[in-house]
């Protein structure tokens, strides 16, 4: 059942299926002039397309994606004006063929981008209309499918032995924007320091880098490597968008969480528990903790059970069990989530502000998040809330 | 039409209606359009600053930057209508075309009168979620097939398409550039009736993407777009939800539940004349605490048929599943609630419910208690309704979420895979091996004493010969040898009733089946499951935690 519902998340393949150089031949008219590998679009789909590959003059420099039969074909035709051409015009365009089901609003720019780099080409060695180095396109066609698909990167460099001439590609990956990184948030690498080169990094990033265990929160790490909080926030969600890390909610003894329904997957994967195991090992010389006591353990997190009671029901220690790692793995993993306190209060806002200290609930706020904004315990807020009878306290 | 809004960022640029003939392609009508002087605004905001430099040589770099935008105040712009009519001439299938970041979506083309083929194409801001494409391609199809029909009827397309066509040849408004202008289609919205159906069809897709006119006062034209029908909290997190209502049938289950979004009555009164007589005696017979299989039985419709109706109503947006309300449902505030004092959500609810606090109310979902524990036996019915139709309403707008048990199958020291797993990554392990094969016959040992022991009782060997058979479903479900033998260790103090009805629930306990799905599909009652899990409670876990079912999941604002 949950193989079913993760499927709809997969991408399609989002290969490039082939390369296609059309140009505008003065006797034929529209034609294809290479195609890597062959015979991927026939000359009768061609012809039914051909407005849209070598398209009138109004649609030049514009990226045009057509899905025609099983294929999409994303393009961005080239006009030249000069008196050299016959007609005095050159149109070409360098064609991308995915399969009609691909996504293929990363692949625009690199479109556009090997369209411009062939324009200059022409514009400065006549590239495309000398045929001694018009040869070696079908060549750096193949060189660009096959180094994209692989890699996601490309790289030409004295092309056909002309000087300074490079084709430079990357593909890059829409990202959606990363979440607003709060004080409270605790960062974790998903990924080991070695996989990337954090000397290339800027000082500021480097030195939070360094300050990352897994636990500290975010104006914690600010504040050890003396960095003003709102900087050391932009170089985490940096790292956010580059994928190192991930955010977590910050784990505590009066802390709360949950199951989810990953634990399903968990249960039957053996991968995972394995990584579990390791990771979860709290004394390194003793036998490692078994998965019977690891899923006892994550268990036992529910609704009105604390971090605390866990401990003192569970007995991780004498399990070998590291809690803390126990909860943060469930965490990375979405095996486990946070629920948070929300204080609210019902009566006007301002009279709960006066009544007592200036912290207002304003519901939106959860004890994370009002502590570390306020600079106060848990406690404190505890002891304020005792004193107002208005408010109420959501747990989500 | 006025630039309302000047951020304007709905998806739905311009409906377009185009002609292909022998005298070339024609652009017949386009809505919204931009009026001459909207245009001239426009220029004099854009204008470039005085003191830009203005470079000729880096033309390359700025290719594309220097051109025309395509999308200006959410108007489609910079293609002219010429240049529009060509691109929309139909290849034959389905238009699916993008320009920069321009979508031009039409259907096949169907209308062919007189030598002279129509289309339909819509203009949308990309990027578009897949589905969403299918859909407005479909909705080319229905109002192509609606306009067909009104043709054979009177020829209808013909008079309105001449009508059309005569406009634009007398308001010949074309510019210095010898293009053609928008100004004639605002003359000509006045006066044409498909014009106007065009600019209602619009502006039912802005409204609440739910599309229901009569063309020509005749033919009824219906459709809904549900990715703009449905109202979401959580838009990225759930940018699949629109394939999830497309393939609701793969989602639903026949113990699933519904609650409707809109008030029956509501509901009832917007069902055409013509609709489906099921579909009518099945929202009469609404009920959140009924299951499909609930409904199936009282009405005497197949299942089948009862799928069909929801996925038609989840497909307009008028239901939201769920599991039926119950007593013993556990439930508890959904993660992305709005919690904020003072909201809309939070006053909506004060006005239907008697000034209650939405804040107080939901404060009681706070600990997971099961709803049976909030209701108190001692308030009057009418109060009781009250709660039940509280969580109902937080229900449709997915305040409240819903916890169900799951099951493992746990014996004490359970290692489950990770045997199996060694045995495969590890070959060169010999040890483990022949300690894995020691184990296996010292057990084989253990049931030949065991059998030994009990001679003198036949009967009681005879019944627990199945061991072979139980063996082969544990080792279906990668349960390893070790882990079978606590099993069936702890079988020897069963019964063998409750033995057989045990390992016919083994597949289901592996998190992914709840009680209620087990309880369905084995046909027993919910006290015999609870007194079975209870007997092997030594063997299983039970953990609670929400449906992952998508259906579940979507949360629908309204």
């Amino acid at each position: 059942m949950i193989e079913i519902f993760q499927t709809l998340d997969q991408n399609v393949t989002d290969k490039i299926l082939a390369l296609v150089f059309c140009e505008f031949d003065i006797d034929e008219g529209p034609k294809i002039k290479y195609q890597k590998p062959n015979d991927v679009i026939n000359k009768q789909t061609f012809d039914s397309i051909s407005s849209y590959i070598i398209p009138k003059v109004y649609l030049k420099n514009k990226i045009i994606t057509i899905t025609v039969g099983k294929y999409r074909i994303c393009g961005f035709p080239i006009y030249l004006e000069h008196i050299k051409y016959k007609r005095n015009m050159y149109i070409f365009n360098l064609c991308f063929i995915f399969d009609k089901n691909t996504n293929t609003c990363s692949y625009e720019a690199v479109v556009k981008k090997l369209a411009c780099d062939l324009r200059t080409l022409e514009v400065e060695s006549e590239f495309l209309n000398n045929e001694n180095l018009k040869q070696h396109l079908p060549k750096i066609m193949e060189q660009v499918q096959n180094n994209l698909n692989e890699t996601g990167e490309c790289i030409i460099q004295r092309i056909a032995n002309l000087e300074h001439s490079a084709i430079f590609l990357k593909l890059i990956k829409n990202h959606l924007d990363p979440r607003l990184v709060q004080s409270c948030d605790v960062p974790v690498f998903v990924r080991s320091k070695s996989e990337f080169e954090i000397d290339d990094w800027d000082l500021t990033t480097q030195k939070i880098v360094s300050s990352i265990n897994g636990f500290k929160t975010v104006s914690l790490i600010a504040k050890e490597t003396n960095i003003e909080s709102s900087v050391a926030k932009e170089a985490i969600q940096n790292l956010l968008y580059s994928d190192i890390i991930r955010l977590v909610p910050i784990i505590q003894y009066s802390s709360m969480f949950v199951r989810t329904s990953l634990i399903a997957k968990f249960y039957s994967n053996s991968e995972l528990q394995s990584d579990a195991i390791k990771f979860c090992q709290f004394d390194k010389e003793r036998e490692p903790p078994t998965f019977y006591d690891m899923f006892m353990v994550l268990n036992m997190f529910s609704h009105g059970f604390m971090v605390k009671n866990v401990i003192e029901l569970g007995n991780p220690i004498e399990k070998n069990i590291d809690i803390k790692k126990l909860i943060l793995f469930g965490l990375i993993q979405g095996l486990l989530r946070k629920i948070n306190k929300y204080p609210i209060s019902l009566s006007d806002s301002q009279r709960s502000k006066t009544e007592s200290s200036n912290i207002c609930f304003p519901g939106d706020y959860n004890y994370d998040k009002i502590c570390s904004e306020n600079g106060i315990s848990i406690k404190k807020i505890e002891d304020q809330l005792d004193e107002d009878p208005n408010v109420v306290i959501c747990i989500k | 039409m006025d630039l309302k809004s000047q951020n304007d960022s709905f998806e739905l640029l311009a409906i377009l209606l185009v002609s292909q003939g022998s005298s070339g392609s024609h652009l017949l009508f386009k809505y919204p359009f931009t009026d001459q002087g909207q245009i001239k605004n426009f220029k004099q905001t854009s204008k470039k600053s005085a003191y830009s430099i203005i470079s000729t040589e880096n033309r390359n770099l700025s290719l594309l930057d220097r051109e025309q935008k395509s999308i200006v105040n959410g108007l489609l712009c910079g293609l002219n209508n010429d240049v529009l009519a060509n691109l929309c001439q139909s290849i034959n299938e389905q238009l699916e075309l993008k320009i920069d970041n321009v979508f031009f979506l039409g259907c096949k083309s169907i209308l062919k009168i007189n030598q002279v083929t129509f289309n339909i194409v819509f203009a949308l801001r990309s990027p578009l979620p897949r589905p969403a494409i299918r859909c407005y391609q479909m909705l080319s199809l229905a109002i192509s097939k609606s306009l067909l029909k009104e043709e054979t009827n009177s020829g209808y397309l013909t008079h309105q398409s001449k009508m059309l066509q005569d406009f634009l040849d007398e308001h010949q408004n074309i510019d210095e550039n010898n293009r053609r202008l928008d100004s004639s289609f605002s003359d000509v919205l006045d006066k044409c009736q498909l014009a106007q159906e065009i600019k209602i069809i619009y502006e039912s897709i802005r409204k609440d993407g739910v599309v229901d006119i009569s063309v020509n006062n005749c033919v009824n034209l219906s459709f809904c777009l549900p990715h703009l029908a449905y109202k979401i909290l959580d838009k990225c997190e759930q940018s699949n939800f629109v394939e999830v209502i497309f393939s609701a049938s793969k989602y639903l289950e026949p113990y699933f539940g519904i609650v409707l979004l809109t008030k029956r009555e509501e509901l009832v009164r917007a069902l055409p004349s013509n609709s489906n007589l099921y579909c009518r005696m099945f929202i009469e017979k609404y009920n959140p605490v009924y299951s499909l299989a609930n409904y199936s039985a009282e009405l005497d419709i197949p299942i089948k048929e009862i799928y069909a109706i929801v996925e038609h109503l989840i497909y307009w947006a008028k239901v939201k599943v769920i599991y039926p309300i119950s007593e013993n449902n556990f439930y508890i505030i959904n993660p992305n609630a709005q919690l904020r004092i003072n909201t809309k959500i939070s006053i909506e609810f004060g006005d239907e419910f008697d000034n209650a606090s939405y804040h107080y109310v939901l404060s009681l979902f706070s600990e997971a208690r099961a709803l049976s524990d909030l209701l108190d036996p001692r308030w009057p019915r009418e109060k009781h309704t009250m709660f039940i139709n509280i969580v109902i309403w937080l229900l449709q707008r997915s305040v409240l979420i819903q916890l169900h048990d799951y099951l493992f199958l746990m014996p004490k020291k359970f290692e489950h895979q990770r045997l199996a797993c060694d045995k495969i990554s590890k070959l060169s392990d010999v040890s483990y091996d022949e300690e894995n094969e020691c184990s296996i016959s010292r057990l084989e040992c253990g049931a030949c004493s065991e059998n030994s022991n009990d001679t003198e009782n036949a009967d009681y060997r005879n019944s627990t010969l199945c061991y072979d058979e139980f063996r082969e479903i544990l080792s279906d479900f990668k349960i390893s040898e070790k882990d079978q033998q606590h099993i069936f260790k702890a079988f020897e103090v069963k019964s063998e009733a409750d033995i057989k009805l045990f390992m016919r629930l083994v597949p289901y306990f592996n998190g992914m089946y709840n009680i209620e799905s087990i309880v369905y599909k084995e046909q027993i009652s919910w006290s015999d499951l609870y007194t079975l899990l209870d007997k092997f409670k030594d063997l299983l876990f039970v953990s609670s935690y929400e449906d992952p079912n998508p259906l579940i999941r979507i949360n629908i604002r309204i």
